[in-house]
């Protein structure tokens, strides 16, 4: 901890502030949704949440009435960072219809493309499709016939 | 001398070979995002059918203890506990591979595994029928204390804020509430979705906690994921030894914190190293290392980790009541081929019980030589391997492990769902390790608690219940000595302030 | 299977066809003659974690399975809400016979009785049922109820102060509490655990004064419990000196059924196949010797008397639900 206090540090009175009124809202939406539970099924999480709603509204507080830092957070493209997202997600929700295989291949290949930095030549293309192909061959062999584990074919592919 | 004889039975060639395998394989299973010890051992129970008893049991047992040794290799080298026992490895394993020291790191992994691995066998050898008596006496009402002890440790977890700790571990706890409920048979959250009726893996909110936000930050720049070597060198094993020299009693303290968790089946190998985490944090004369890749950080969680698997067998041998999820797939296996847990283990069956145990200990002995191997050439792929690589191949993992935890699709979308909510939180100042503190503790507080209730109600007082028995009142003193240590050591630190700031 | 799907995918009106009905429910599986199944490996998914008694039970079928067949049953798990992850989403997975799925009554009959869990009791297309572990009251060895007389003697003296575990909530082990409690006219504290693993721990830690819990478990801890009564129609081949409880007046029987089922549009010779398989597993007299150990009592449902079988529990439990307040 008290190393984090050397590196530099930004005001964190409106992150801060916003974060406790999610927060808040969150609490609020855990106690909304518990009105039709049994008693027995609703006491715990309607404690938790009061407890997130009282600390949340400390936070809030807190920022209003003191100065909070946060450490400034890690450099680095933001256009990236969310493709890398919607690449994961696109691979997430694409599994079921698209199958393991190309749903893989799609992300991954997509993946290569959003974390590389330096020029493409054509051996480096050939070069990085190879090993990416084997990877995913060996962990789809490593899964899917030594583990056993099912993975989806995909609903594109089956007869209708 | 019997016992002795027994135990050396399980030195054949065949026995070894086994014993070989199962590590290997076992620490490759485990090194894994997602593929966890327990179906480590599972995907093995079919293929020990064919086989005597005994060699069955070396083989689990082996592929068992290779499994919860390689979960510490994810976590070093990519930030993931390959294991849910592995999550405190990734607070001081991973700084340390950033700024270089991955190898040492994994060395270190593999000599406190080994030293955590033999105290557990140990135990397990001398010690089962009288601890086992023990994990009896944790009630409903000695989980839900064991709980809050685990929530004080948010103070130990939280970098920075507190106050954002504990609205971290809410939120975690609340998470751990999705679906439906145990007691009450409530639907819980799921807002209508079937998929939701399972709740949050814990397995999957693990790789999407720690995993995306590294991958996220991974892709934001071109600078390499660790910082390789200097020049060439081995796995620095004289270093590592010293280290753990310097280390002993935290390794000693953290493979007793190991076994005696392991013992309660209603805790596991993911608390236990949390524990010893915090304790050895609490112990350390540089505790303000912690978090930044404090080689003692590493030494507690892995010692601990490997002695919950002696630790474990405890209540599943002697009491037939497993220890940990993959003890629970041992005890199935060990029902099929016939046998029954109990007394008779170390009676009639002791021939079988004790040439088990003599394949743990040659299990764990064997894990040396072979993850300082295995450790070198994954540091070594991991740290050579060009970023525009390693995004996929690390992003490729965690989709196909968070898959096969239990084979379905939608588990995927909800790590990359939390992983990336995880990822922005901790922009806010909340970190992962409250919110997967909260996941873990959330159901054996929720169920103490309401159990408790319910037993203070039939006795005619909830109070006594929860503040009558010795046992809760003990925890109860750790708690608020967990609570009241931080505060006086900070009053006592700010007076010296000035000689903590000469290191 | 994978080969002739591919085949197909080079036409591309199937592939449109395809993506209309992804979200819809998987198609029948292409033909393969009855005679050749199985010719590949099996998936037996179990809704619930490993080392249960499901798991066990599965786990015991596995070797058997080899053994006629020749291929393998490889047992994957689905946890989650109870069984309810798994059975709302069999429909969905490929229904050509290798895919099967453990079911357990009373769950399947319970569940949707509440509120939605995803799947309906009559969608489930069971044919096999293979077993059951009838519900016993288990007490310690050290426990002052020697018989269930004590038991129920001692509950009515102090209505509500005996503590009874079980797992779960509307449970076969609650449902079991509760027909007690109206049949004998008493009042017990129940509180449901998760799973009968921590159940019995929280017995044989001395937590609660009682266990609802199964032959198996009895026989799993005989060296630290004993059974007051059983509710199966005979007493257990196992515990011959344990009444059951019609004999001592309390007309009830049940306890936790067993069976397994396919996707709904799976083909019916294939699953006749299936239920055959099964059958000649639970004729297998050492399989029945190693069940008959561990506490199990195999029945035979084969595919044509599930139904009747079915209607039968379905119209049991729904009297027992409305009892319970689960159903109006």
């Amino acid at each position: 901890m008290s190393t984090e206090m050397h590196s530099p540090r930004i005001d964190a009175r409106r992150s801060d502030r916003c974060l406790a009124s999610i927060m808040i809202a969150f609490a609020l939406g855990a106690l909304w949704f518990s009105k039709d539970m049994s008693i027995m099924g609703s006491i715990f999480p309607r404690a938790v949440a009061i407890m997130v709603l009282i600390f949340s509204v400390a936070l809030l507080v807190r920022a209003f009435v003191s100065r909070p830092t946060l450490p400034v957070a890690e450099p680095g493209s933001v256009g990236r960072r969310l493709g890398l997202i919607a690449v994961l997600l696109v691979w997430g929700l694409s599994l079921r219809w698209l199958g393991f295989i190309a749903s893989s291949l799609l992300c991954a290949g997509a993946l290569v493309w959003l974390a590389h930095y330096h020029a493409w030549t054509l051996k480096r293309v050939m070069a990085y499709a190879l090993v990416l192909i084997a990877i995913i061959a060996f962990f789809y062999t490593l899964f899917a016939v030594v583990l056993n584990v099912p993975l989806p074919v995909g609903d594109l592919w089956r007869a209708p | 001398m019997e016992i002795l004889g027994f135990m050396a039975d399980a030195l054949s060639p065949i026995n070894l070979l086994l014993a070989v395998l199962g590590v290997a394989a076992g620490i490759v299973i485990g090194a894994l995002p997602g593929l966890s010890a327990t179906m480590a051992v599972a995907v093995l129970v079919p293929v020990t059918f064919g086989m005597p008893t005994e060699m069955a049991l070396i083989m689990l047992g082996a592929i068992y203890t290779g499994a919860i040794y390689g979960g510490s290799y994810a976590a070093i080298l990519i930030n993931t506990p390959g294991t849910p026992s592995a999550i405190a490895t990734t607070f001081d394993g991973y700084p340390m591979a950033r700024r270089g020291d991955g190898d040492l790191a994994v060395t270190l992994s593999t000599l406190s595994s080994v030293i955590g691995g033999l105290v557990g066998a140990v135990a397990l050898l001398t010690l089962a029928p009288l601890l086992a008596q023990i994990a009896l006496k944790f009630g409903p009402v000695e989980y839900f204390w064991l709980a809050i002890f685990g929530l004080t440790m948010i103070s130990a977890l939280s970098e920075g804020s507190i106050l954002k700790g504990f609205i971290g571990a809410g939120f975690g706890l609340l998470l751990s509430t999705v679906g439906v409920s145990v007691i009450g048979a409530d639907i819980r959250y799921t807002f209508g979705s079937q998929f939701l009726l399972g709740g949050v893996e814990i397995i999957s909110a693990l790789i999407g906690l720690y995993c995306v936000p590294v991958l996220i930050d991974l892709v934001a720049t071109p600078s390499a994921h660790l910082k390789p070597p200097e020049q060439k060198r081995g796995m620095r094993l004289a270093e590592g030894v010293g280290l753990m020299c310097k280390g002993k009693f935290n390794a000693l303290r953290s493979s007793v914190i190991g076994v005696v968790v392991a013992i309660m089946p209603g805790a596991g190998g993911s608390i236990a190293s949390l524990v010893s985490y915090s304790e050895a944090r609490r112990a350390s004369p540089h505790s303000e290392r912690f978090g930044h890749g404090e080689p003692d950080g590493v030494i507690a969680t892995e010692t601990t980790n490997n002695a919950v698997v002696g630790g474990g067998f405890i209540p599943t041998f002697v009491l037939g009541i497993p220890g940990t999820p993959p003890d629970a797939v041992i005890l199935g296996a060990l029902l099929v081929q016939g046998f029954r847990t109990g007394p008779e283990m170390f009676t009639t069956n002791a021939q079988v019980t004790y040439t088990f145990i003599g394949g743990l200990f040659i299990a764990t002995l064997v894990m040396l030589p072979l993850g300082l191997l295995i450790g070198r050439y994954a540091f070594k792929s991991i740290v050579s391997i060009p970023k525009a690589l390693l995004v996929p191949s690390i992003a490729f993992m965690t989709i196909i492990g968070t898959y096969a935890i239990r084979n379905n699709p939608f588990d995927v979308v909800v790590m990359v769902v939390l992983g990336v909510l995880g990822w922005v939180l901790s922009r806010y100042g909340i970190k992962p390790s409250p919110i997967v503190l909260g996941l873990i503790l959330g159901p054996i507080a929720e169920q103490g608690f309401v159990q408790g209730y319910l037993m203070g109600n039939a006795s005619g007082s909830v109070m006594a219940i929860f503040f009558g028995r010795p046992l809760s009142l003990a925890i109860i003193a750790l708690i608020l000595i967990s609570v009241a240590y931080p505060l006086w050591r900070a009053g006592r630190g700010r007076s010296s302030k000035e000689a903590a700031h000469e290191h | 299977m994978r080969k002739t799907t591919q085949l197909k995918t080079t036409r591309l009106g199937v592939l449109v066809a395809g993506m209309l009905t992804t979200l819809a429910l998987s198609g029948p599986a292409v033909a393969e003659s009855v005679e050749s199944y199985p010719s590949q490996n099996v998936q037996y998914i179990i809704p619930f974690g490993p080392g249960g008694e499901s798991d066990i039970s599965a786990r015991m079928q596995q070797q058997y399975f080899e053994e006629i067949t020749s291929q393998q049953l490889i047992i994957q798990y689905m946890p989650g809400g109870g069984g309810a992850v798994g059975w709302s989403q069999l429909n969905g997975m490929d229904a050509d016979g290798y895919t099967i799925m453990g079911t357990n009554l009373p769950h399947i009959i319970l569940k949707p009785m509440g509120k939605d869990p995803g799947f309906k009791t009559q969608d489930l297309k069971n044919f096999f049922f293979f077993h059951y572990s009838p519900d016993a009251l288990i007490v310690r060895n050290d426990s002052p109820y020697k018989t269930l007389e004590d038991f129920i003697a001692a509950a009515k003296e102090a209505p509500g102060s005996i503590t009874v575990s079980g797992s779960g909530t509307q449970s076969a082990n609650d449902i079991a509490n509760r027909r007690l409690e109206s049949l004998a006219d008493i009042k017990t504290t129940y509180i449901p655990f998760k799973g009968t693993g921590a159940s019995v721990t929280a017995l044989l830690g001395g937590q609660v004064a009682a266990e609802w819990g199964y032959t198996t478990v009895a026989a799993n801890h005989h060296d630290k419990v004993r059974m007051l009564a059983v509710a199966s129609e005979k007493r257990h081949p196992l515990f011959p000196d344990v009444p059951t409880f019609q004999e001592l007046g309390y007309d009830m029987t049940g306890g936790a059924y067993r069976g397994m089922a396919v996707p709904k549009d799976t083909p019916e010779d294939v699953t006749m196949k299936l239920s055959n398989i099964f059958s000649q597993i639970n004729a297998n007299p050492e399989f029945r010797q190693k069940m008959k150990e561990l506490g199990f009592v195999l029945i035979d449902v084969p595919y044509p008397e599930v139904e009747e079988f079915m209607a039968k529990q379905q119209a049991a439990y729904e009297k027992v639900a409305r009892d319970m307040g689960i159903i109006d």
